[in-house]
C-alpha cells in the first residue's frame, strides 16, 4: 500500500500522499490505497499532493477514477500541488473538473471550507 | 566550434518496457540532463512526455508483455531531441493518435486518453515511422540549450 497521512473525520477527511511519483508504476496502488483510506467517507476528502513532485496520465487517470468512485457521497478536491503537477491538470483541463485549492488547505485541511 | 559533437550530448539507453524500469530510465534521464543544467521547468516537460511515451509503448506497443525500447536523448541548440524505437505492434492505422481529447464531461471525465494528447501539446517535429517491424518515434521539446551550456563544457 501506498503511504498516506490520514487526518480529519469522515465528514471532512484530508488524506497526504507521502510519496513522490504518481506514474504507471504507483498508480493502481495509489488508487487503492485512497480508496480504502476514505471508504467510509462522506463529506469532502482533501487529497494533499504536496510532496508529490511528479504526475503522469496514469496518475491523472487515478485521481480522476478516485474521483468518481467516492462520489457522490464523498467529493474529491486536490490541496497543493507543485508547478509540475498543477500544469498536467491545467493541460488536460482536468482543473475544470475537480477544486485544487493551495498549500493553506493542505496544511490544516480547513481553509477554504464552507 | 569542432568538435562540440562530443558523443557526450547524447544519451542511449536501452529500456525494459515495464512501469519501474521506465520510472528509473526517466531518473537516468532527468540527471543527465541536469548536468546540461536545463532549468527546473525544461527538465519536468521532458520528463513528462518522455514518460508518456515510454508508457504508451509499454502499454499499447507491447500491450504489458513486456519488450526493449531503444531510446536516445540528445542534446541540441534548439532543445532536446528524443527518438525511442519498439518492436511492438504497429500504430493503429499505421499512424500517430491524433491525440485530441475525448469529448469532454464535466460529471464524467475519461480516466484516460490524455497521453497522446499530453504528448502533442508539448513537443515540435513529432514523427513516426514503420521500418522492418520497428516503430520509431522521435521529436524535441524547446529548451534553452546554448552550447557552452552542454554537457563536458560546462563552466559555473
Amino acid at each position: 500500500m501506498m503511504e498516506l497521512d490520514r487526518t480529519g473525520s469522515d465528514d471532512a477527511l484530508r488524506i497526504a500522499v507521502r510519496a513522490p511519483r504518481l506514474d504507471a508504476a504507483g498508480a493502481l496502488e495509489f488508487r487503492e490505497s485512497v480508496l480504502d483510506a476514505a471508504r467510509e467517507a462522506r463529506g469532502r476528502v482533501l487529497l494533499d499532493l504536496g510532496e508529490v513532485e511528479f504526475l503522469d496520465s496514469s496518475g491523472l487517470g487515478a485521481v480522476i477514477a478516485v474521483m468518481k468512485a467516492l462520489a457522490p457521497k464523498a467529493t474529491l478536491e486536490l490541496a497543493a500541488l507543485q508547478p509540475p503537477v498543477a500544469r498536467v491538470f491545467r493541460l488536460t483541463r482536468l482543473d475544470e473538473v475537480i477544486t485544487i485549492h493551495g498549500a493553506e488547505a493542505g496544511a490544516t485541511g480547513q481553509a477554504d471550507a464552507g | 566550434m569542432p568538435g562540440e559533437s562530443a558523443p557526450a550530448d547524447i544519451l542511449n539507453l536501452s529500456v525494459a518496457a515495464d512501469p519501474a524500469a521506465i520510472r528509473q530510465a526517466l531518473g537516468e534521464v532527468t540527471a543527465w540532463l541536469a548536468e546540461a543544467r536545463l532549468d527546473t521547468e525544461e527538465l519536468s516537460t521532458v520528463e513528462l512526455v518522455l514518460a508518456e511515451t515510454l508508457n504508451n509503448i509499454a502499454e499499447h506497443a507491447y500491450r504489458e508483455r513486456g519488450g526493449e525500447i531503444e531510446l536516445s536523448v540528445a542534446l541540441s541548440p534548439r532543445g532536446v531531441r528524443i527518438a525511442t524505437v519498439d518492436e511492438g505492434e504497429e500504430m493503429p492505422r499505421g499512424a500517430l493518435p491524433s491525440g485530441t481529447l475525448v469529448p469532454f464531461d464535466e460529471r464524467n471525465p475519461a480516466e484516460g486518453g490524455y497521453g497522446w494528447f499530453i504528448i502533442r501539446a508539448i513537443v515540435h517535429d513529432l514523427l513516426y515511422h514503420r521500418e522492418s517491424g520497428r516503430n520509431h518515434v522521435s521529436y524535441r521539446v524547446a529548451a534553452g540549450i546554448s552550447p557552452a551550456r552542454r554537457r563536458g563544457t560546462v563552466s559555473p
